[in-house]
């Protein structure tokens, strides 16, 4: 067991300088990214914040509070772009056959697939978002006391492996199905558009399907409003905990979803 | 003029059937336009808990701009920019030229087609799935002839604008932050996220001087009502000004690059 | 199945179900909500087996089933029924283990990092294989030396042609040394010099290292040159398993001769040369006896200015049509 995860820690970082010296002209867009990033996400952050000031906040949440919630699902998104984000190349890998190299390596082929098309380093364009959170978090009336930047921590890493697991439940379907683009465009549209809201606006219905048959919700709502002390009968400590542990089920329900997809491949190549 | 004719009727036929190949595809497009519209009025329904109207605009007017909108975006959807860098990038922009009707011609036809299968695909479920749960009740909507002429304009100007910016990849491929940049501020400025009038004041003035505005809020706000009477012929105008200002961009650009590409051969 | 073979396969069957697209615009509406499925069979019941150290070819044209064959003893397909064993492993049961013993080769596929340096990928494989220190080195020696590998290893593999791609491509696959390499159409692109200098690397590695060489391809020559035990495939049946004498003696020594003159020109009259086309410029003249092409050449070059000149052999299906008569 220990000489498999020093394999993968080994293939992992041998991978990541390769790729980094494989991408050329990384090094001249790297600001341009950075300020161009945090300027995207700050304006449309801006003007949501500006939009629910003139309502005087939203179903019983503050301004400051949904702007929180808004940053927390920004971060969370990029979060799984930038470090597990190489999965979303799966459905052109399957289009083109190119998955057939992958199940041809002594490598776990999902690990392969999601470090050789991670871009990682635009986890580092999230330094700006990152902070605007922890601002938003302040604004809003978040303690930083030791157990709620714990909590504020184990949470974004939650949410980050929700967004996994969800993507890659989907992914795994593009393997039988082959062309799933509208689906994820209706993923990245709901969670980045809609989810930065409180899922009880959108009805009891909306409500019970994002928690428990699309977990979207588990990836903004219940930890934003976890920390924020707005979800009825669910301490700080406890709900981080909850929420911890559905992550965990769901991560590992994609992973066999995964598993027996993959058994199922059909090679479109030549 | 036939042969353009034809062509236009062609390109209609292979989008239409491009877009019913995947078919889980194509029910899943459906239901994600049905998605965004009953989360938007979810959100604006939440949004106006306890009140009867922000800046002068009510709840129901405030639905009708969300619902309208959306169908606004799919009709005016345009892939020209893409389809001109993607031809820059492989090389095949050089083609263009051997062929026999002009190419800003052949884009704007294949462009008509793509908004004809948009329309077929789209906008007509989607109208239909509106109209049958009853959510433009109450709405009162101006469907003039200045609407329609609104309408045509931003549809123009946003041809003009992505082939503008299609023919700016011709001279430079580094472009891609400014890019990004662009459909940013497109995207706060355009009044399709945010409607203009809830703007505070210093950004409701930058708004007006750019072009966004010009391809969905004023089309928009002409229909709800929110522009009427002599401020119409005045958000014409600027639209039609924006119209003129990209069409002859576009058309210098295309010009000059013409002329590069035969000196250079490609 | 014998015991001495290191790769064996009985019955194997491959089915895929495929949605027919129908014509038209209607026919799309149409298949939108009542799709018709067809049922395809790409490989259709086939059993050999390999013994340990024999180069053994798949022939077959395009579309036959040779690769999804391929794609079933590397593990990336599960048959449809039947079996196969390799390195006495079931592959589409344990693909990584058996990935371990093997090596593969895409004619159309690099597995090689297209922005880097040859020796990048190589350590990318070391990493991959966990292959140890001394082997790795003994293997890049190996390579370097013998086949020129050394000359490319520092540069990024876009910048090479294709022969070198193809050679470093093999190099990369023998690194972690497999004891069965597998070439998918490897000489497919190159020209006669590569295709020379790539069957004298394989002929090297398999007489050198005893590696098994299983290799596919649609090309008669591929086979010639390397193989003993031929397959040949069609429509997913093996119709024709044999030794190379004896699919030499199928072809028979027929060679066709494609000329391209600048002006239109009368055709060549020999006894026996038969003339397949001359209309005009291009002529096509097929030679069934066994005559050196000294006795042809000057004839072919007398009629008139020659722009092209070709000499191939008998089209496959040719080959085979004799071969399933006998």
């Amino acid at each position: 067991m220990g000489a498999k995860i020093a394999y993968y820690w080994n293939l992992y970082w041998h991978v990541l300088s390769m790729q980094l010296r494989s991408r050329m002209s990384f090094r001249l867009n790297f600001f341009v990214m950075l300020v161009g990033v945090f300027l995207r996400e700050a304006a449309t952050l801006a003007l949501m914040v500006v939009l629910v000031q003139k309502f005087d906040g939203l179903a019983g949440w503050r301004t400051w509070e949904i702007a929180f919630l808004y940053s927390f699902v920004t971060l969370t998104f990029r979060n799984f772009s930038s470090f597990v984000g190489g999965i979303g190349t799966i459905p052109a890998l399957v289009r083109t056959g190119e998955m057939d190299v992958y199940l041809l390596t002594p490598s776990d082929p999902l690990f392969l697939i999601n470090c050789r098309n991670t871009m990682i380093w635009r986890s580092f364009y999230n330094i700006g978002i990152f902070a605007v959170t922890l601002y938003c978090a302040y604004q809003a009336g978040i303690a930083f006391t030791p157990g709620a930047v714990c909590c504020l921590a184990v949470l974004i890493l939650c949410g980050m492996f929700i967004l996994f697991a969800v993507y890659l439940i989907v992914y795994a379907a593009a393997i039988r199905v082959v062309e799933v683009s509208a689906l994820l465009k209706i993923l990245d549209g709901v969670y980045k558009q809609y989810m930065v809201y409180p899922i009880p606006i959108y009805g009891r219905v909306a409500a019970w399907i994002f928690t428990f048959l699309l977990p979207l919700g588990l990836a903004s709502y219940y930890p934003s409003g976890v920390l924020l002390n707005r979800v009825s009968g669910l301490t700080m400590g406890w709900g981080t905990l909850a929420i911890a542990a559905a992550a965990c089920l769901w991560v590992a329900a994609a992973l066999l979803l995964w598993r027996a997809s993959i058994r199922k491949y059909n090679s479109t190549g030549t | 003029m036939k042969q353009l004719w034809d062509y236009l009727k062609v390109s209609c036929k292979i989008e239409l059937e491009n877009q019913l190949i995947f078919r889980s595809n194509f029910f899943v497009s459906i239901l994600f336009v049905i998605i965004r519209v009953v989360m938007l009025l979810a959100l604006w329904s939440a949004l106006y808990q306890g009140k009867t109207q922000v800046e002068g605009i009510s709840l129901a007017t405030m639905k009708c701009y969300t619902i309208v909108s959306i169908v606004f975006e799919l009709f005016i959807a345009c892939k020209v920019e893409n389809s001109i860098t993607e031809k820059v990038k492989d090389g095949s922009i050089s083609m263009m030229l051997t062929r026999p009707a002009s190419y800003p011609v052949t884009l704007f036809i294949e462009h008509l087609a793509g908004t004809f299968q948009a329309v077929v695909v789209w906008v007509v479920p989607y109208l239909l799935v509106i109209f049958l749960c009853g959510f433009a009740k109450g709405a009162q909507l101006y469907l003039g002839p200045w609407f329609w002429l609104s309408a045509a304009g931003a549809y123009l100007l946003m041809f003009f604008y992505q082939f503008f910016f299609g023919m700016i990849a011709f001279w430079t491929q580094e472009i891609n932050g400014f890019l990004q940049a662009r459909d940013a501020v497109m995207l706060v400025f355009s009044g399709s996220m945010v409607p203009l009038w809830f703007f505070p004041g210093r950004l409701f003035s930058i708004a007006q001087y750019l072009p966004f505005q010009a391809m969905y809020s004023t089309p928009l706000s002409i229909m709800i009502g929110k522009i009427a009477g002599a401020d119409i012929r005045t958000a014409l105008l600027v639209q039609a000004g924006w119209i003129l200002g990209f069409g002859f961009l576009a058309q210098f650009c295309w010009r000059k690059s013409r002329r590069r590409m035969i000196v250079n051969g490609g | 199945m014998s015991t001495d073979s290191i790769l064996s396969v009985e019955h194997l069957t491959k089915k895929f179900t495929i949605v027919a697209g129908r014509k038209g615009l209607a026919g799309a509406i149409r298949n939108l909500f009542n799709p018709v499925k067809r049922e395809i069979t790409a490989v259709n019941d086939i059993t050999f087996s390999v013994k340990e150290g024999e180069i053994v070819g798949f022939l077959g044209p395009n579309g036959a089933g040779k690769s999804t064959t391929i794609k079933m003893l590397t593990g990336i397909l599960t048959p449809t029924s039947g079996s196969a064993s390799v390195n006495g492993l079931i592959p589409y049961q344990q693909p990584r283990k058996n990935a371990r013993n093997i090596g593969v080769v895409f004619g159309q596929r690099s597995r090689l990092w297209w922005n880097l340096p040859v020796q990048d990928s190589f350590e990318y494989t070391k990493a991959l294989y966990q292959i140890p220190e001394n082997v790795f080195r003994e293997n890049l020696r190996y390579f370097s030396d013998d086949f020129g590998v050394d000359e490319i290893l520092t540069k990024p593999v876009r910048t090479l042609s294709l022969g070198q791609k193809m050679r470093a491509e093999i190099a990369m696959a023998m690194l972690h040394n497999p004891r069965i390499l597998y070439l998918d159409e490897p000489t497919i692109g190159l020209d006669v010099v590569g295709k020379n200098e790539l069957h004298q690397l394989i002929q090297r590695i398999n007489a050198d290292r005893g590696v098994t060489i299983v290799l596919v391809t649609h090309d008669v020559l591929d086979i010639e040159r390397l193989c003993r035990r031929v397959m040949i495939i069609d429509k997913g049946s093996l119709i024709w398993h044999g030794e190379i004498e004896d699919l030499k003696r199928a072809k028979g020594v027929e060679k066709h001769y494609h000329v391209l003159y600048e002006n239109p020109c009368t055709p060549i009259e020999l006894p026996f040369l038969k003339v397949a086309q001359a209309d005009g410029q291009r002529h096509h003249y097929i030679c069934t006896e066994d005559v050196p092409l000294d006795d042809i050449l000057p004839r072919i070059l007398e009629a008139g200015r020659v722009v092209d000149f070709t000499v191939t052999d008998p089209p496959l299906d040719q080959v085979m049509r004799r071969i399933y008569t006998e």
